[in-house]
């Protein structure tokens, strides 16, 4: 009997705990994406210069504070080459700041070193590599980390690019009712025929699955509120991302 | 709340009590048979009975005026009553109270019932439960009638979880039917239902097992040291015992707990040498718990469902014959749990985590016990086991069947007091079917990322034959009984061969202590989705692990036994996750420590026990890392249990657990991992199991109270389960991003009531 409510007493509070604190709400410095140019690049080769990848990336980030962003090396995994410190270059001046209505959208561009070809021969070529950042804003801090591809020359892949994501409803300035369950919608243009996975993220109120293309979102009380919707292709690594503003009344 | 609970027992107690007096004051009346036919007989026949199962009682000692008679085996005497004047028939026997009856009631004469009440126990009576048994070293046989008084739930099975060398976890979460054993996981010990082989004994709520108490004879449970007679367990073995003998009349029980389940149990005699017997039982709990959280969660605004559910049904034929006997037996049982909530780390399409878990298996045995000659014995139980195990999480999906045919045998020569020579075989067929809903490894797949990878289903039949045979014969050294023994093992599967030698001993050191000791290798061979193609590794080998075992055994008096053991345990080969090859042999462990044991013997009135165990259990993925606490290691370990029998009907129980926090890994560090958009922990195996859980305490306190009836009788059981002044944590988990960490804590004492009754 102890067991099985203790087990019980884990799934309630898994789920209460999550409804205080719920990923889909920004209230802090917090990752939204990041996209490579090119999405996937060909391998560096020895005696020439090595290839560059540049990534931009997204967070969202309290009105009226900043950030510093330095490159950050994760833990090891098996299934990705990892970048050293040295090998991510943050571009001076890329970092720009976006407000809206709840929050700031900061951006920051980086250039990626890509391994020699060598380094991918055991996955026949191909392979991915993964980067990171640390972004610091005052006593937050955010370790963002991501992974791109690499094929070899002439590969399909090489091809590929991202996914895109239009929000549908609520329309982009719209009013809607503050403080009631409203219907939002997503349409997404899958370019490279992968699985997709969609992402909400809002300044306020409560998304019932911020994974789902179409949800319900618990609208905040009386005011302007931002609404972001993001997609990211599982194979391909790539990213799309729309930000609308919704007034609540 | 906690003076709520209290509140609530006592006045149970007290109103059970003064129902207790009128019951008996009532009770207490002997019943003319039949006016009409008594006014002209001088002679009355007295039918002497046990009041609450109507047994007629032999050798009772009835005196009338200076004439003592006894009743026969049937219960009844003749008597006769003075015509004329004031006396008292007075009725005596050994256990119950002595009664005087007026001669008026027995006026005019007739047939007459009368109805003994049991006497309140006498602690000076020491009940003895147990015959002679295998010389073991580490193994512990508590019979029904001693665990039923102290068992959690009152079922006697799960007595084991009171014993030293076994842990129950309260953060493995879920798995309420598994139990870890000097440090080994759950699934390195194996269960058994006589030589029934079943993949769990304990139902997941409810602290209850698969079988009624009504059906088991006793419970032996081995933490480790044991004998070639079992195999692929590194753990602990756990074998029920059931009952052979012959009921003298037919009985039914009936059992209503509120507010976890129900269920009949009624055996009766098909003649002098065969019996039926036949049960149900089916739980209710998962709506009652349904209720209750669906109002916490709409409270919460969440959308939380949960449904645990289990149920089994038992039928058993014996047959006694010249040599032994022949049982039948047909054992079903099921165990799940379904259960949904909004969860962002684990969502589905539907953003809710699910989990839907079920196990259920039906074993079909036929058990032949007999005599080849003067010497030799035999045990032979061929057996059809199917097993099947469904199990849902938040998107991922495995179904396993298993059928199996197994035809165990031994041959056992009795070579003098306590001494024998075993032989045995125990081949098996097994046909396995998966359906595997799982992560698509692709190593080889430059997008594969592990962490978020495409599912894949895939549906396997395996066919294996596996076949054992064992033996061990015990020798004598003067006083000093050793045995050794050995069994090999071969598996199909991974097609290996085990050849695993066993030694104990047993030293008298006058006659209150005996010396033990043991040392011997135990194969487990991987699971068989550890050693498919698909998912695992076909290469593997069996996991080994090699027991050390150094005893004391005490019979201090009558009264009062311990047993003081030392143990060390290592596992090689031991099957471990490996990032390129799945799984890999590449794992060991090691458990040490020391157990303690107080037993209080039976008696009329008290029985209890103490256990106490230091363990220490470590493991490590390789042997290049140094050895880490195991996600099993609880150091301190105490469990005291004790029921005391205030009369004849009212009965007092309580259990104390306590438990060094089990351990887990603390999560320090996170990352966003921008292709996934979720945060992931970055624990270093450095920190693996650093961190532990406050210490957990868990006081039982119930009260019995059983009501006589003539011919039948009915108890009442009642109290709280678990309960302690301050939260206890069980577990910890984090939001989503890993920034906060929230403890897990069990919910408050539940107060049951139990009714069952004995007709």
């Amino acid at each position: 009997m102890k067991k099985i409510f203790l087990f019980l007493s884990f799934l309630l509070l898994l789920s209460c705990s999550e409804d205080k604190d719920r990923q889909e709400v920004i209230d802090k410095l917090r990752g939204i994406g990041s996209i490579t140019s090119p999405l996937v690049s060909t391998p560096s080769l020895i005696g020439q210069p090595p290839e560059k990848v540049e990534v931009t990336v997204h967070l969202a980030l309290p009105l009226g504070k900043t950030v510093t962003v330095e490159p950050y090396k994760d833990q090891e995994t098996f299934s990705a080459i990892l970048l050293e410190e040295d090998q991510i270059a943050v571009k001076s001046g890329t970092i720009k700041y976006a407000p809206y209505a709840d929050f700031q959208v900061v951006s920051f561009k980086a250039d990626l070193t890509v391994p020699i070809a060598e380094f991918f021969t055991p996955l026949g070529g191909a392979g991915q590599v993964r980067y990171g950042f640390l972004v610091k804003s005052g006593t937050d801090e955010e370790k963002v980390i991501g992974n791109f591809l690499v094929y070899p020359e002439n590969s399909p892949e090489l091809s590929w690019t991202s996914p895109q994501i239009t929000v549908e409803k609520p329309i982009d300035e719209s009013t809607v009712k503050a403080e009631s369950e409203i219907e939002i919608k997503a349409s997404l243009v899958n370019s490279n025929d992968e699985d997709l996975l969609v992402g909400w993220l809002v300044g306020g109120g409560e998304i019932k699955n911020r994974r789902a293309k179409e949800t319900k979102w618990k609208t905040p009380g009386v005011g302007k509120n931002t609404l972001i919707a993001t997609v990211r292709g599982k194979k391909s690594r790539g990213f799309g991302i729309q930000i609308i503003e919704i007034n609540t009344n | 709340m906690h003076e709520n609970l209290l509140k609530y027992f006592f006045s149970t107690l007290l109103i059970l009590t003064w129902f207790d007096t009128n019951v008996v004051a009532f009770a207490q009346q002997v019943t003319p048979k039949d006016d009409s036919e008594v006014s002209v007989l001088p002679v009355s026949v007295v039918k002497v009975r046990e009041k609450g199962t109507g047994l007629p009682l032999s050798k009772t000692e009835i005196t009338v005026a200076s004439e003592t008679v006894f009743t026969s085996g049937n219960g009844e005497a003749q008597i006769t009553i003075p015509p004329s004047g004031d006396g008292f028939v007075r009725l005596s026997r050994s256990g119950f109270e002595t009664l005087e009856v007026p001669f008026a009631k027995f006026r005019p004469a007739g047939t007459f019932d009368i109805f003994l009440y049991p006497r309140t126990p006498d602690d000076n009576n020491i009940i003895i439960v147990t015959g002679k048994k295998r010389p073991q070293v580490s193994r512990k046989t508590v019979s029904i009638e001693e665990s039923r008084r102290i068992a959690p739930g009152g079922d006697p099975a799960q007595i084991v979880k009171l014993l030293p060398g076994v842990q129950t976890s309260s953060a493995r979460g879920g798995s309420g039917n598994s139990v870890v054993v000097r440090g080994s996981g759950p699934a390195d010990s194996k269960f058994y239902i006589d030589n029934l082989e079943v993949p769990f004994i304990f139902h997941g709520i409810g602290n209850i097992s698969v079988l009624p108490a009504q059906l088991m004879q006793e419970v032996q449970f081995d933490a480790g040291g044991f004998g070639p007679e079992f195999g692929n367990a590194t753990g602990g073995v756990i074998v029920i015992r059931t009952k052979t003998d012959i009921p003298e009349r037919p009985k039914t029980d009936f059992l209503v707990n509120i507010p976890f389940y129900s269920g009949v149990f009624q055996t009766r005699p098909l003649s002098e040498k065969s019996a039926l017997t036949v049960s149900v039982r089916r739980s209710y709990v998962e709506f009652f718990i349904d209720k209750v959280l669906e109002s916490q969660e709409e409270e919460a605004g969440g959308n939380l469902t949960i449904v645990p559910y289990f149920g089994d049904a038992h039928v058993v034929h014996i047959q006694k014959t010249d040599t032994g006997h022949t049982k039948t037996s047909l054992i079903a049982a099921y165990d799940g749990v379904k259960a949904a909530a909004p969860s962002q780390r684990f969502a589905d399409e539907e953003g809710r985590a699910k989990i839907d878990f079920v196990t259920e298996f039906l074993n079909l045995g036929v058990e032949r016990v007999g005599r080849l000659n003067e010497s030799w014995q035999y045990t032979t139980t061929p057996q059809i086991y199917f097993f099947d195990t469904d199990a849902n999480f938040v998107g991922n999906a495995l179904r396993r069947r298993v059928l199996t045919f197994r035809v165990p045998t031994e041959f056992s020569r009795r070579l003098g007091p306590a001494k024998e020579w075993i032989i045995g075989l125990d081949p098996s067929y097994k046909v396995q079917w998966s359906d595997v809903n799982a992560i698509d490894f692709r190593p080889g797949d430059p997008t594969f990322d592990p962490e978020d990878a495409e599912k894949r289903k895939v549906t396997s039949k395996v066919k294996t034959s596996d076949v054992a045979a064992y033996t061990s014969v015990d020798v004598s050294l003067g006083k000093m009984i050793i045995t050794p023994g050995a069994r090999v093992t071969y598996d199909s599967q991974i097609k290996k061969l085990s050849a695993d030698p066993r030694l104990r001993l047993r030293q008298p050191l006058g006659s209150e202590h005996t010396l033990k000791s043991a040392i011997g290798q135990y194969s487990q061979a991987p699971s068989p989705f550890q050693s498919s193609e698909n998912f695992g590794n076909p290469k593997l080998s069996f996991y080994r692990a090699y027991h050390f075992v150094l005893g004391l055994e005490t019979q201090w008096n009558d009264k009062w036994t311990s047993d003081v053991q030392g143990f060390y345990k290592l596992g090689k080969n031991m099957v471990v996750s490996d990032p390129k090859e799945r799984f890999s042999n590449n794992g060991s462990m090691r458990g040490y420590g020391a157990e303690f044991f107080i037993r209080r013997n039976l008696t009329g009135r008290l029985f209890g026990w103490l256990s106490y165990t230091y363990a220490k259990s470590e493991n490590r993925s390789s042997d290049d890392e140094p050895y880490r606490y195991s996600e099993y290691d609880q150091t301190h370990v105490i469990n005291l249990a004790g029921s005391y029998k205030l009369t004849a009907q009212w009965e007092l129980g309580t259990r104390y657990n306590f438990h060094t926090g089990d351990t887990y890994t603390p999560v320090n560090d996170a990352v966003y991992n921008a292709n996934l958009d979720k945060y992931q922990d970055r624990t270093l195996d450095s920190q693996k199991n650093t961190s532990r859980l406050p210490n957990f305490h868990a006081l039982t306190i119930y009260a019995t109270k059983s009501f006589l009836f003539d011919t039948w009788k009915m108890a009442l059981k009642f109290g709280f389960e678990s309960y302690w002044p301050t939260t206890q944590v069980v577990g910890v988990d984090y939001n989503y991003d890993y920034s906060k960490k929230v403890d897990e804590t069990s919910l408050t004492s539940i107060p049951f009531i139990e009714l069952s009754g004995e007709l």
